[in-house]
């Protein structure tokens, strides 16, 4: 398979802050997998994602995306990736459909093409009843899986989602795995960072794991649990490398 | 194109369900409008300790002229200025200055008014002694043209020019009495004159005394209680006794005019364009300044807007679109834009049908100058913008933004003179005001509405205010960048 990302010794330091982010990360994502990010809270997750997004700037190494150098060429990734954020990035006075339609507009698509894609995203996403009601009224449910398809409504190619199950119920949650799967049977490459250790293990293809800013193991969820021994999921792989002391 | 229509109707819904938003834009300079223009009519306004800027003309090169400029010297209140990079100022020249708003006042003593009151008072003496008064009056028709003309710039406040009106009103009886006990000595026959001189010219000396702590008190009363140190007040009114006897008493017969026409008439002008059409009043001032102080408010929505965007991480995400952040920051700028402008559109009305209906005072007039009408209304708009962008570029949370904004617009407009003229303010802060971009548009607009001008004399604001934008939208767009 050919490489969608690669992160060569990536290097990242916020202002004001001299200790290293990400402290020479190698990455190498094909096309078409389901990569899992995980990591404690700090590890460097979303400085990651932001970084191959081309939100932030890097210290050193490269990044190159679908043979793009982000960080000279980043604007020329806006219709390839799709962000969903871990944040509700969506605004609180329009309406679910009027959020969908503004991000659509914004990646070019106009009239009916416009229409048919607003109308198609929110019925896989089951927000049909709910598509005029204004996201500051919204459940945490509904205001999750409209994050999820405004940052899908241009059909990216590599889709970063930055815990997007967070806070949602059970019935959410399964929906939105059924369709990231879905996507990702289409060829979509997608990324994913999430806290839930159970939901990487069934959803991912591999999975690498951060920590202090380094790529601590990275494989399969089954191989990681094989080479841990002792350890029966990726939750237990997890703790018993990155340890049980909290974290800021 | 269609991406840009696509963030103003974004805007435009944003910005029209955001109801206590708009309340607190529209209502809040409605209410301080009627507030302000109801209680500002009557107000006490006091001068300050500072010296003001008085052009002085004299035509007259005679008595009058020379004693109402040492006079006014004297004050310690008034800086005369007979000169205007370096050169002396006449008539035409002091309403030059006055109409083009660098100065506030001019006094001009016209020629031959020295000549005109010492006349009049000579005819007044000779009319006093006669009992069938059928002197000439030709003096009191020449006269007719005012000895003193007083000139103001038509934004100066009411209260401001009855200070300075009454102050030179005190200076002027103080001559007219010097005159007229002159004129009195020189009319009497000498057996009389001998008789009579010592106990009225002690008398009279005694009015005069009394004329000068009135004008001294009226001073103090005008100016508060900074007297300056060079201020000397005059000795206390004396009683005097009347050495002159009955028989003489009842043998001059004073006519009633000696004791109430003035000899030295003052005429209280504005300085005006040849072609103005507008009278200045109250509402003129008032209008574009509450309006231009309701449009810097934009601040409060537009920094909250770009603010929140930051925080709920639309940024971001507007970050990966295809689209140049001047794309959604011009689509705001239009819609806040619109709203600067019906802002204004409202205090017009307000200004030319409510607040006349209300308080009976002349309609707001707009004048002739339109095109420099829109220029300012577009320039003031984008100004207020500029500003709101900085704020929200720079602001970290939401309270320090509403915090800041709306200080920084009560601070800017202060300083711009919103509330109290910049010509009233002590030297230094008239000078920091200049910095204010209220205080830009606020001379735009008077210069408009009050001096009846056109581009010609408001385009250095103008451009002050475009300026400003571009350098508040470029700074906004390049931290944009930076923020990576």
């Amino acid at each position: 398979m050919a490489a969608i990302i690669t992160v060569s010794d990536l290097e990242k330091s916020y202002k004001g802050n001299p200790d290293m982010i990400l402290k020479g990360i190698n990455l190498r994502i094909e096309e078409g997998e389901f990569f899992g990010l995980l990591g404690p809270n700090a590890a460097g997750k979303t400085t990651l994602i932001s970084i191959i997004c081309g939100l932030l700037n890097i210290n050193s190494g490269s990044v190159m995306v679908k043979n793009i150098d982000i960080t000279k060429h980043y604007r020329r990734l806006n219709n390839i990736i799709g962000l969903i954020p871990q944040e509700i990035a969506l605004y609180p006075t329009l309406t679910v459909k009027e959020n969908i339609q503004f991000f659509g507009q914004m990646h070019g698509l106009t009239g009916k093409s416009l229409d048919e894609s607003v109308e198609r995203y929110i019925e896989v996403v089951k927000l049909e009843q709910h598509a005029n009601k204004r996201i500051a009224n919204c459940s945490g449910g509904i205001k999750r899986r409209a994050n999820l398809i405004a940052g899908l409504i241009h059909n990216p190619e590599i889709i970063f989602l930055d815990e997007p199950t967070l806070g949602v119920d059970a019935q959410s949650m399964c929906l939105i795995y059924d369709y990231l799967n879905q996507l990702n049977g289409t060829g979509k490459t997608i990324i994913y960072t999430t806290h839930y250790m159970k939901e990487a293990e069934n959803l991912c293809n591999r999975v690498t794991i951060i920590d202090d800013g380094k790529i601590i193991a990275i494989g399969t969820p089954t191989e990681l649990i094989e080479k841990n021994e002792g350890c029966t999921d990726l939750g237990q792989v997890f703790l018993k490398l990155t340890g049980r002391e909290l974290r800021d | 194109m269609k991406q840009l229509f696509a963030v103003i109707k974004k805007e435009y819904i944003q910005i029209i369900r955001d109801i206590p938003g708009l309340i607190i834009l529209f209502l809040m300079p409605l209410i301080l409008i009627f507030a302000v223009t109801g209680t500002q009519e009557n107000a006490f306004k006091k001068l300050y300790d500072n010296k003001a800027d008085i052009l002085f003309v004299d035509n007259d090169h005679e008595y009058l002229g020379k004693t109402i400029e040492e006079g006014l010297n004297k004050s310690g209140y008034f800086h005369v200025i007979k000169e205007v990079g370096g050169v002396t100022l006449d008539t035409t020249t002091a309403q030059r200055e006055i109409t083009s708003g660098n100065y506030q006042v001019g006094i001009v003593i016209n020629k031959g008014a020295t000549q005109f009151a010492r006349s009049k008072a000579v005819k007044r003496i000779q009319k006093s002694f006669v009992s069938d008064s059928n002197a000439d009056t030709s003096t009191n028709k020449v006269l007719n043209d005012n000895n003193i003309s007083i000139y103001f710039d038509p934004t100066t406040r009411e209260s401001y020019k009855n200070a300075v009106t009454s102050s030179l009103e005190r200076l002027v009886q103080s001559v007219e009495i010097k005159m007229i006990l002159s004129t009195f000595f020189d009319a009497l026959p000498n057996e009389l004159n001998k008789q009579l001189q010592p106990p009225v010219k002690k008398f009279l000396i005694g009015q005069l005394k009394d004329m000068e702590q009135v004008f001294t008190d009226e001073l103090k009363k005008r100016m508060g209680n900074n007297l300056p140190s060079n201020f000397k007040i005059n000795a206390q009114p004396r009683e005097v006794k009347f050495d002159i006897t009955e028989d003489i008493r009842k043998g001059i017969k004073f006519n009633d005019d000696l004791e109430n026409d003035n000899l030295i008439s003052i005429a209280q002008k504005n300085a005006h364009n040849e072609n103005a059409v507008i009278k200045p009043t109250l509402i003129q001032n008032n209008v574009p300044a509450f309006a231009l102080f309701a449009m810097f408010f934009i601040v409060i929505p537009l920094a909250g807007s770009l603010l929140a965007e930051r925080k709920d991480g639309t940024y971001n995400r507007i970050r990966t679109l295809p689209v140049t952040y001047f794309t959604i920051l011009w689509g705001k700028i239009a819609v806040y834009v619109t709203i600067c402008l019906l802002q204004l559109i409202l205090m017009i009305v307000v200004g030319m049908y409510f607040l006349p209906m209300i308080y009976g005072i002349p309609a707001l007039s707009l004048g002739s100058h339109f095109v420099a009408l829109i220029l300012a209304a577009f320039a003031s708009a984008f100004a207020a913008i500029g500003f709101g962008l900085l704020v929200g570029t720079f602001s970290t949370t939401h309270s320090q933004a509403g915090m800041f904004g709306a200080f920084m617009v009560l601070i800017l407009a202060i300083l711009g003179g919103i509330f109290l003229p910049v010509y009233m303010m002590p030297k230094p802060m008239q000078v920091v005001s200049i910095i204010s971009p209220l205080r830009w548009g606020i001379d735009s607009f008077l210069d408009i509405f009050v001096r009846n001008a056109g581009l010609k004399v408001i385009w250095l604001n103008l451009t002050r205010m475009f300026v400003f934008f571009i350098i508040a939208l470029m700074l906004a767009a390049l931290t944009f960048v930076k923020r990576k």
